[in-house]
């Protein structure tokens, strides 16, 4: 009975070693598609759709109000360069670009450039994104 | 990413689940004492504990290291309460005790680089330590490995363990290019300068000669086998294994013939039958446990071996493991500490810095070395040496170095995984705005 | 680094890769031949599930049996204290107890939890724990219904009274005594010496082992002797075959020499002064080297060698009630009976010296075969078994198993031994109102410094013999006065019981 109680473990051990190898895998996968993460509208108070979606890239992007960004937000809580995007050491990184409202990573302000992680959620201005991996929607 | 404390309270369930089901089947055979259940409750707690200190401190670092090392304290624990249940009252205390020390290194020590500042400090410890057990020490089954402070028994050798390994990583850390690359030419092959090699061959020379002298042969065998593999780890040159190992038969053949115990261990070896009722009874009555284990064993409580074997609750452990649970029960051990070992070694890869993976991978050749060692002699694979079974065996020092280790390299992993993403505020902590 | 990290852990896991061959070699591969090993006590523990049957003599009394502590405790007259125990076992405590103490030790043998078994214990312990044809210990363990069994009840052919006299009159002296029935084979009788209390095993094992001197062996058959003079029983029955003139008068001066295919070779009698004039019946009485020597080089070695084969030399005595491993050969030289013998070892051993050796089992058949008519009946201790319901599973039959001489023949080597017991080696030794016959041995060890052994063949009454008796007597000096005594008594006790 013990020895099946050892042997539980054990097998709780593979699977879950398992399932890092797989989302392992999994990025491994993303380096082959052109985008590696999404940022996905959660709350706005107007300007940007609810629901809508900006595809992170390969070569990333930057975010604010000025349009000399590759996201634009009409939101006047937004610094005319807020934030950047990018991609490096197969993680996707975030960094503040001297706002004056600052750039906010679950419900903290970030001082320096953090990687993201699925799930995490980023407030800039008075707009709220939730960051999440790429999946191929096709 | 929000799944993962979910997944590890079952991987800190499964030690705590062994245990009480262990304690349970003892209890139902008789062989319970109430002492073991607020024991018992004990360690469960202090244990839940930790694991809620880790998920409150937002810990990132390997999951699986810690749990499996608590499987084998919990079959360690039970096998001690069925073998010697005033061994196993103690034993909680050192494990309860144990899962205190990994918690404080992991978390109290902030960052293992700290460790790295006082290179001489650990060596010079180690060498004092082993002084001191040599001249004040009590000597033992020919061994002089231990003296008392106070009621307790010290056995240094488990503290100079942790300090020898400190030591080289550091040490290798900040040379491994020069011993790897070396400047002076010897036929073929390219030697690193005295100045560097000394205090590496000076450390592990002393220590080795201090534990000969103390008759602590296992322990000697194992530094020296975990310092060579560091060395031979961090530099990447093979032509380090291939100088230890004439150093390695040389230095035993010596203590063949000097130390008439060496001699005996190995005749012991050779014919353990001859002697069954004397010197060999040991061995013998060791194989005998193993081998009326069979493929699913005899059952907890139900073996002779416990009862027969000299130092059941020690070194020959394994022995009755083996009888009770059998085949299987002795491979799920085996394997247990096979993943110990693998978690170190991918802690070590996912290290940030080198003295961090050099840490992790000596901590793992360790574990490996003490396992493999006194395996192969309760199975005859080796003349047998004394040392404890880590995790499992009875006996304070060892389980507390070796909880002090897991500690250590719960941080490594940690600080690494925290520093890949450096200055991340912590998981789950509420939503923006 | 990474390149060396994933060598090394491929290593280590290789290790651990043999660690676990190593635990298929014992667990799966070797278990049952560890199982076997000394000093495993693993089965005996699992026959503590069996009522294990108990061991009687020949008059029912009891020479081992196993009882429940109280009981025990009431037979022994004492406390008895903590038992050892198989772990985690349910079943009620056996102990073993053997109520004539020191009698029987070795043939009956010891049975012990901590030392193992010996002798019948150990030989007849399937019947003891009643385990039928193909049953294992092994199989029991995995038998999960606790029905209670119980085992088979064992009579031997021993005899108690005969036993206590051998013992007692070998107190202070070690060797060995067997007595037969010559008619049918039946071991009335097996001592060893020194000999100890099996009850008290468990408990002063350190004691009785520092007392040495074989003592845990059966020197009855475990042990060989070289046999002196008693040899020359042997060597009549080659010379007899080979046509000697038993009333041929032959001068004994002392020494003699012989001369045969080109070698010669000197015998020397042990009384210096020679013996005078000897026909057969007296040189056997006087025991003459010089007659048997001369008269067994002109019979020639094949004459010796045949009969020393007839007597059972060189094979296995067939005594399957002890174990086969234990019972040690008879031999002319190098463990067997060789083809040819040279005319010095053919002398030397006519007398029982050279590299003849025997065992006091094997001792005690060649005078039991003599006292028979010629026939060597198959020993037997086992009398009969019976089974828990009372049945008889095993009853003796006697049968022969050489036949060394003919009748004649057999009649006139007892005619010497009549003899020594009237003028020759024996004297003294007569029993009034019945007829002894007998034969001594001196045997020389080749080491001055150590006393010979002392042998002592016999058989009473000659004329219709009910007992044989062999003795020896480590370091006795003389037959005569060293084993003589011993066989006396035990003689002594055989006819005492039948009047």
């Amino acid at each position: 009975m013990l020895v099946i109680l050892i042997y539980l473990f054990l097998f709780r051990v593979v699977t879950t070693l398992y399932g890092e190898l797989r989302s392992a895998a999994w990025y491994r996968d993303r380096r082959n598609s052109p985008f590696v993460g999404r940022l996905e509208v959660l709350t706005t108070e107007g300007g940007l759709a609810k629901g809508q979606v900006f595809k992170i890239g390969r070569t990333g992007f930057s975010i604010g109000r000025g349009v000399n960004n590759d996201v634009v937000l009409p939101d006047s809580f937004a610094s005319q360069d807020h934030a950047r995007l990018f991609y490096k050491d197969t993680e996707v990184w975030l960094e503040d670009t001297g706002s004056t409202n600052g750039t906010w990573v679950n419900g903290e302000r970030i001082m320096s450039r953090i990687q993201l992680v699925p799930g995490d959620y980023v407030k800039i201005g008075s707009i709220t994104f939730q960051y999440t991996r790429w999946q191929d929607e096709d | 990413m929000f799944k993962r404390p979910v997944a590890n309270i079952t991987l800190f369930a499964y030690p705590l689940a062994i245990l009480w089901l262990g304690l349970g089947i003892l209890y139902l055979m008789g062989k319970g004492t109430e002492q073991f259940v607020w024991q018992a409750a004990m360690f469960s707690l202090v244990f839940l504990a930790y694991y809620l200190l880790n998920l409150l401190l937002g810990y990132r670092g390997d999951r699986f290291l810690l749990p499996s090392a608590a499987c084998l304290m919990a079959i360690g624990l039970v096998v001690l309460a069925r073998i010697n249940p005033e061994l196993a009252v103690r034993q909680f205390w050192w494990d309860t005790f144990g899962v205190g020390i990994s918690a404080a290194c992991l978390w109290g020590l902030r960052d293992y680089r700290r460790l790295a500042r006082y290179q001489y400090v650990w060596a010079l410890a180690a060498i004092v330590l082993l002084f001191i057990t040599l001249f004040f020490g009590i000597t033992t089954g020919g061994a002089t490995s231990w003296f008392k402070l106070g009621a307790i028994g010290i056995e240094p050798e488990e503290l100079v363990k942790v300090a020898v390994i400190i030591f080289l990583a550091n040490y290798l850390a900040n040379n491994r290019e020069l011993l790897a690359v070396g400047t002076i030419q010897v036929w073929r092959f390219s030697l690193p300068e005295p100045r560097i090699l000394g205090p590496l061959a000076m450390m592990v020379g002393l220590s080795l000669v201090l534990l000969a002298a103390q008759k602590s042969l296992g322990t000697a065998l194992v530094f020296f086998a975990v310092s060579l593999f560091m060395v031979y780890l961090s530099t990447e040159r093979g032509m380090y294994l291939a100088l230890g190992l004439p150093v390695f038969l040389g230095t035993g053949f010596l203590g063949y013939k000097l130390f008439s115990h060496v001699q005996n261990r190995v005749e012991i070896w050779l014919n353990p039958w001859q002697t069954v009722y004397g010197g060999g009874s040991q061995i013998a009555q060791s194989l005998f446990a193993i081998g009326s284990g069979g493929l699913f064993g005899m059952g907890l409580g139900r073996g002779f071996g416990a009862a027969k074997i000299p130092f059941a609750e020690t070194d020959f452990i394994f022995s009755v493991i083996a009888e009770e649970f059998g085949f299987v029960g002795a491979v799920a051990v085996i394997i247990i500490l096979l993943l110990v070992i693998y978690r170190c070694f991918d802690i070590a890869l996912k290290a940030n810095d080198e003295f961090g993976t050099i840490l992790a991978s000596g901590m793992g050749l360790l574990f490996a070395f003490e396992a493999l060692i006194i395996l192969a002699g309760v199975t005859k694979l080796l003349p047998l040496t004394g040392l404890p079974l880590p995790w499992i065996s009875y006996g304070g020092n060892s389980l507390l170095t070796h909880m002090f280790m897991i500690g250590c390299l719960n941080n490594i992993s940690h600080v690494s995984q925290r520093h890949a993403a450096a200055g991340r505020v912590e998981l789950g902590k509420g939503l923006a705005g | 680094m990474t390149r060396s990290i994933k060598r090394a852990v491929l290593g280590l896991t290789l290790c651990f890769g043999i660690l676990s061959l190593g635990l298929v070699y014992w667990q799966l591969v070797k278990a049952d031949e560890l199982l076997a090993k000394p000093g495993n006590l693993r089965s005996v523990y699992e026959e503590q599930k069996i009522w294990r049957g108990g061991i009687f003599d020949r008059n029912g009394e009891i020479l081992a049996k196993s009882y429940t502590s109280e009981e025990a405790g009431k037979v022994l007259g004492r406390k008895i204290g903590p038992t050892i125990r198989p772990p985690g076992d349910q079943y009620p405590a056996q102990i073993r107890l053997y109520p004539k103490g020191d009698l029987f030790t070795h043939v009956v043998g010891t049975y012990s939890l901590i030392y193992g078994r010996s002798g019948l214990e150990d030989a007849l312990n399937r019947l003891l724990l009643g385990l039928g044809p193909g049953e294992s210990i092994q199989s029991l363990s995995q038998q999960l219904v606790d029905t209670p069994r119980r085992g088979n009840d064992v009579v031997l052919t021993l005899d108690s009274k005969i036993q206590a006299a051998a013992v007692s009159a070998f107190t202070g002296k070690s060797g060995a005594a067997v007595a037969v029935e010559p008619k049918t084979g039946r071991v009335l009788a097996m001592a060893s010496s020194p000999t100890f209390d099996p009850n008290q095993l468990d408990r002063k094992y350190q004691e009785i082992n520092a007392a040495g001197n074989q003592i845990f062996l059966n020197k009855a058959v475990s042990v060989t002797y070289t046999p002196g003079s008693v040899m020359k029983l042997v060597t009549s029955g080659g010379l007899l075959r080979a046509g000697l003139d038993v009333n041929a008068v032959y001068e004994d001066t002392g020494r003699d020499r012989v001369e045969a295919n080109g070698e010669s070779r000197e015998v020397v009698d042990l009384v210096k002064e020679g013996m005078g004039s000897l026909d057969f019946f007296s040189a056997l009485a006087r025991s003459s080297n010089t007659y048997f020597a001369t008269r067994a080089a002109l019979a020639g070695d094949s004459s010796f060698l045949d009969a020393a084969r007839r007597y059972g030399f060189g094979q296995q005595i067939p005594l399957w009630e002890l174990n086969a491993k234990n019972i040690r050969n008879s031999s002319i030289q190098k463990g067997g009976v060789p083809a040819k013998l040279k005319l010095g070892e053919l002398m030397d051993s006519s007398y029982g010296q050279a590299e003849v050796q025997v065992t006091p089992l094997h001792m005690a058949m060649i005078g039991a075969a003599i006292a028979n008519g010629g026939s060597m009946m198959r020993p037997a201790l086992v009398e009969k078994v019976i089974n828990p319901k009372q049945e008889i599973v095993y009853q003796f039959k006697p049968e022969v198993w050489q036949t060394p001489l003919s009748s004649g023949e057999a009649k006139l080597i007892g005619e010497g031994m009549i003899d020594a017991v009237e003028y020759g080696t024996a004297q003294g030794l007569a029993i009034d109102g019945v007829q002894l016959a007998a034969k001594t041995g001196t045997a020389e060890l080749g080491d001055p410094a150590k006393a010979p052994h002392g042998w002592f063949v016999a058989y009473a009454p000659a004329e219709d013999p009910v007992i044989a008796v062999a003795v020896v007597v480590e370091h006795g000096k003389t037959g005569g006065g060293s084993a003589g005594p011993i066989a006396r008594d035990m003689i002594l006790a055989a006819l005492s019981e039948r009047r």
